[in-house]
């Protein structure tokens, strides 16, 4: 018995391979991980923190029968393609962009195996131009794990408006043709990527979705005369030559539920986006004595954002698909209180609006103040610490009001209401209300 | 505040009484799927069951299930109810609904008085999502506003595009959705859309799991709006699947005057006429259209508005018993 030539072949088959590859990632991430992709180009062309994105844009056409992703971010180049780009995994030696999010490690080939089952992709850059053209199921019997350049020309000279990037990906999963096909779904994934790209949306980059421009949600809290955000500014590693900047802004904003909560901002990503779970503090231990309550609609004025910036993106507090928080990173372990801090500030004075608006109803000083002093200002605009501050003594703008509430039999008020002609139960409370108060001889 | 069945006499709602009859004469066409007598009907019957008693006397269905949200009124319904074949089943829709047998072929009419809420879409993709082919599916809502009414104290009128996505979600809410298209008769028809988009998403999601072939789809038969008092519309139509499109081709719902596969809904307008004029207009119909309409003296436009509904129309009359 000789040990030669005898080995257990552990080659995995390239099937199981690309079933294992797509099952752990949700549609629209993969997605979002291919405009990152593109934003990674973009930010290429213009380094630096506060880049200007205007004059580029990325495409995304999503139908039942297709998906299309095209920008003009400069595209990639062969090396990058042939020893980065489709390989299954991050090489060692990888080059990696400043302040990037999305990397070639699995993101792109993992989205292109999950939605379909035949893709291109085609890059420009100034001196090259190459294509890849896979039917994956011709690929996954063939045994090479290699792809090959359907095009390919090294020396050309190719003008800025050909640079770019397209993909393609068609005969699509039936359960992506299903996803990609639905209104609801492509309602939602436009509003995620709006919402996820907002920063580089206020860049100037032009994000397209089935032929509409997405505009960069707004993000503002209530700024001047008296009234100002808490903003607070710390740096981590300042020493290193990649400190972690840190800008965390709290305050109040327009009356909106679904926009109220904690927006957590790396690298320009918004990884969490009116957030009121525990994660970012809500709902804390009730028996604590200043714990943060469970969120509650009277904390619909509620905003509040904090950046992260860092020229090194492991560093930054979210997972490893970039899609989500971190929460044993040590930076975000060393902001969460700050934040808990200035959640409590606002929360403070909410509580008291709110009280003041049971006393006054659409009246409250407080309100009114904020009506003529403040105005609502984009939170990327708010730099430099300062504290909370609101006008601590507002003149009422009328005499001073308090709700009445209590309940009859329904059949009575409706009585009334009809004797009255009114249309509402608290139409007829204020009526006879008035009604009494002339008759008593009281009225001013 | 106020249980509708206290305010309005249903019976006496003339424009919702003709609809009543267009319906019946719609879901008179599902034989072509089975007979109608194994059907079972689901609606809202309130107090009146005006729709259980008419669609258990001209198609025979048997096999009837009210559901009824006024808990507090339990006796009172028991008390009205005509019928031993009507199952009176008290709660939300929301709750019965999911309840119910699905497998069997079903004619359903959600009929709110509500304007379009969050509650009522979930309800039409319980529907939607468990209905099997054959399955008559129908929704009125009430269309003068809309409400955000989450806030207890502070009921938002929608108006924007902004406020009805914050209320219904940004999935359910059209890219283009103007101002214009949330009040007026405007707002029927994108209550009908909204619906209909619902509809659409829940056949999808149950769709996933069936083979190709023995999809099923939604196809529109009827769109209706009219004004008895408030503004009111209804979108309805039948779940089909792939194999039997042929059936549904067949079953002749084109041919109905009402038909409506589009967002275009028929208007429901009530003649002003007397019992004398409407002799004389018989007399006449049904109009051959070579020789029109002799309306004189009666205007011409509800003499064609008679024309147009006199097979539906309620006959009044007081009676003493």
């Amino acid at each position: 018995m000789t040990n030669e030539a005898k080995h257990i072949n552990a080659m995995p088959t390239k099937a199981f391979f690309v079933d294992m590859l797509v099952r752990d990632i949700p549609t629209e991430r993969a997605i979002l991980d291919l405009v990152d992709n593109c934003i990674d180009g973009a930010k290429r062309l213009r380094p630096g923190n506060d880049p200007d994105f205007d004059g580029l844009w990325v495409k995304i056409h999503i139908d039942g029968d297709r998906f299309e992703i095209t920008d003009n971010c400069g595209g990639f180049d062969t090396d990058t393609a042939i020893n980065y780009a489709f390989r299954f995994g991050r090489p060692a030696d990888a080059k990696s962009t400043d302040y990037s999010i999305g990397q070639f490690g699995v993101g792109m080939k993992r989205a292109l195996f999950k939605f379909g089952r035949y893709f291109e992709v085609h890059s420009t850059t100034e001196a090259e131009k190459w294509s890849v053209e896979v039917d994956v199921s011709e690929w996954e019997d063939d045994g090479t794990w290699q792809f090959d350049f359907a095009e390919l020309i090294e020396d050309g000279d190719f003008p800025p408006e050909e640079r770019g990037t397209r993909i393609v990906v068609d005969k699509l999963r039936p359960e992506i043709a299903n996803r990609f096909s639905s209104d609801y779904f492509r309602r939602g994934l436009a509003e995620t990527i709006r919402a996820h790209q907002r920063q580089f949306l206020s860049a100037g980059l032009a994000i397209e979705f089935n032929g509409q421009h997405l505009t960069q949600t707004d993000l503002r809290v209530f700024s001047g005369g008296s009234y100002s955000p808490v903003v607070e500014e710390v740096t981590f590693d300042a020493a290193t030559d990649t400190p972690v900047l840190v800008r965390i802004i709290a305050g109040i904003a327009d009356s909106k539920p679904s926009n109220a909560g904690w927006y957590v901002v790396c690298n320009g990503r918004v990884i969490l986006s009116a957030d009121r779970s525990e994660a970012t503090g809500w709902n804390s231990v009730a028996d604590q004595k200043d714990g943060i309550p469970k969120f509650h609609n009277q904390y619909a004025r509620f905003r509040g954002i904090v950046f992260f910036d860092c020229s090194s993106s492991q560093k930054l507090p979210w997972n490893t698909t970039k899609t989500g928080l971190d929460e044993t990173s040590a930076i975000w372990q060393s902001v969460f209180p700050k934040m808990l801090d200035h959640t409590r500030t606002i929360i403070k004075f909410l509580n008291r609006l709110d009280e003041e608006v049971e006393e006054y109803g659409k009246n409250s000083p407080t309100l009114s103040a904020l009506a003529k002093e403040a105005s609502a200002l984009d939170v990327e605009k708010i730099r430099g610490s300062k504290s909370f501050a609101f006008n601590k003594n507002p003149k009422a703008p009328g005499p001073k009001m308090t709700k009445i509430q209590y309940s009859r039999e329904v059949d009575k008020i409706r009585v009334l209401m009809d004797a009255l002609g009114v249309g509402s139960a608290k139409a007829v409370g204020e009526t006879t209300f008035d009604m009494i108060l002339a008759e008593q001889g009281e009225e001013e | 505040m106020t249980a509708s069945y206290e305010i309005i006499d249903y019976s006496l709602r003339p424009a919702k009484f003709a609809e009543r009859k267009m319906l019946c004469d719609f879901f008179s066409r599902l034989r072509v799927f089975g007979s109608l007598e194994s059907y079972r009907y689901v609606g809202f019957g309130s107090i009146w069951f005006s729709d259980c008693v008419l669609f258990h006397r001209t198609l025979g269905i048997s096999d009837i299930v009210s559901i009824e949200c006024e808990l507090d009124h339990q006796e009172r319904f028991e008390f009205n109810n005509p019928l031993r074949g009507i199952r009176l089943l008290m709660g939300e829709a929301s709750d019965v609904l999911p309840t119910l047998d699905w497998s069997l072929r079903s004619i359903v009419w959600l009929d709110y008085d509500d304007p379009l809420n969050v509650s009522i879409l979930e309800d039409v993709r319980t529907v939607a999502s468990r209905a099997k082919s054959g399955t008559a599916f129908v929704v009125s809502v009430q269309a003068e506003k809309i409400f955000d009414k989450r806030n207890d104290d502070d009921h938002i009128h929608v108006q924007s595009r902004d406020e009805f996505s914050d209320y219904f979600g940004e999935g359910r809410t059209p890219e283009a959705l103007r101002q214009a298209d949330l009040r007026g008769w405007t707002l029927s028809k994108t209550s009908r859309q909204i619906v209909r988009a619902e509809i659409e998403e829940g056949l999808k999601a149950a769709n996933a799991a069936r083979p190709n072939g023995q999809k099923i789809e939604f196809r529109q038969t009827v769109a209706f709006e009219y004004k008895d008092g408030a503004k009111m519309t209804t979108i309805g139509g039948v779940f089909v699947d792939q194999g039997q499109a042929a059936l549904f081709d067949g079953a002749g719902l084109r041919e109905l005057e009402f038909f409506r596969d589009s967002d275009e809904a028929l208007r429901i307008h009530m003649p002003l006429v007397t019992p004398h004029e409407m002799r004389h207009l018989d007399r006449q119909l049904p109009i051959l259209e070579e020789v029109g309409l002799d309306a004189e003296p009666i205007p011409v436009r509800e003499a064609n508005r008679y024309a147009k509904f006199y097979r539906y129309l309620p006959n009044f009359a007081s009676f003493e018993r």
